[in-house]
């Protein structure tokens, strides 16, 4: 099979998408998600725990977060 | 083209530009990401997710830039993750095949179901180059890549997709 002959099979099974636009308004969809309050995962809090532990612990460690900033 | 100072005012957060540059965008960002997911209630989730994204860092938008090709690059991405996340899943999103019961039914929905197989940055590739015939410097735009190498993953797609369809035992 020629890569030509696999393009139009591929073309012939799949042919192009085509739409004026989606189906309904999702704005709303968007605003909801952009007034959302920001949720904290368990993995943000676990990772947050972890670091003030660090810092308490290895206090001098701040000075080298510093430095990276 | 949205003007400047709906950009701007879209950098520094207003969400009424933002509604506004939205419905300016809104049609050619879905067209473009239904190219790729091939789904149209997907492709609104990849709609509302990229520019969700968007938003969330407009802090990196250069005003002075086209607001259409970053948009677009940001719904590429989003569509990939769609179709990957889709993939690890084992849920492959249906594609209607259009091709008459028969023989080349049969065909057809080889090469579709070898299609869905390809890995998710292929199949991006392969549909807007072999199924939507996009200009290749549009798609390289829109993945951020060198034109080089969305030529190489079209190459790639190509072989991969004769690799599983020959699988399947097709070979004419």
């Amino acid at each position: 099979m020629t890569d030509e002959r696999l393009e139009q099979l591929l073309r012939a099974a799949l042919p192009p998408a085509s739409a004026e636009g989606p189906s309904r308004n999702l704005w709303p969809l968007i605003a909801d998600r952009i007034e959302a309050p920001v949720a904290w995962s368990w993995l943000d809090m676990g990772v947050a725990l972890v670091s003030a532990i660090a810092l308490i612990m290895f206090p001098k460690g701040l000075l080298l977060l510093v430095y990276h900033l | 083209m949205p003007d400047a100072d709906l950009l701007k005012r879209f950098v520094q957060g207003d969400i009424a530009a933002f509604e506004s540059i939205f419905k300016q965008f809104e049609g050619e960002v879905y067209r473009w990401t239904l190219r790729i997911v091939r789904d149209g209630s997907t492709a609104e989730d990849v709609l509302v997710e990229a520019f969700w994204r968007a938003y969330r860092g407009r802090a990196r938008f250069d005003p002075s830039r086209s607001f259409g090709a970053w948009m677009r690059r940001i719904a590429t991405n989003v569509a990939r993750d769609h179709l990957r996340a889709a993939r690890t899943r084992g849920r492959l999103i249906n594609v209607e095949i259009q091709a008459p019961a028969g023989e080349d039914r049969d065909l057809a929905e080889s090469i579709a179901l070898a299609f869905r197989t390809l890995p998710p940055k292929l199949q991006v590739v392969a549909t807007l180059a072999l199924v939507e015939q996009q200009p290749y410097a549009e798609i390289a735009d829109a993945l951020d890549l060198p034109v080089g190498t969305v030529k190489s993953r079209v190459f790639r797609a190509i072989r991969a997709l004769r690799k599983e369809l020959a699988r399947q035992g097709i070979r004419s």
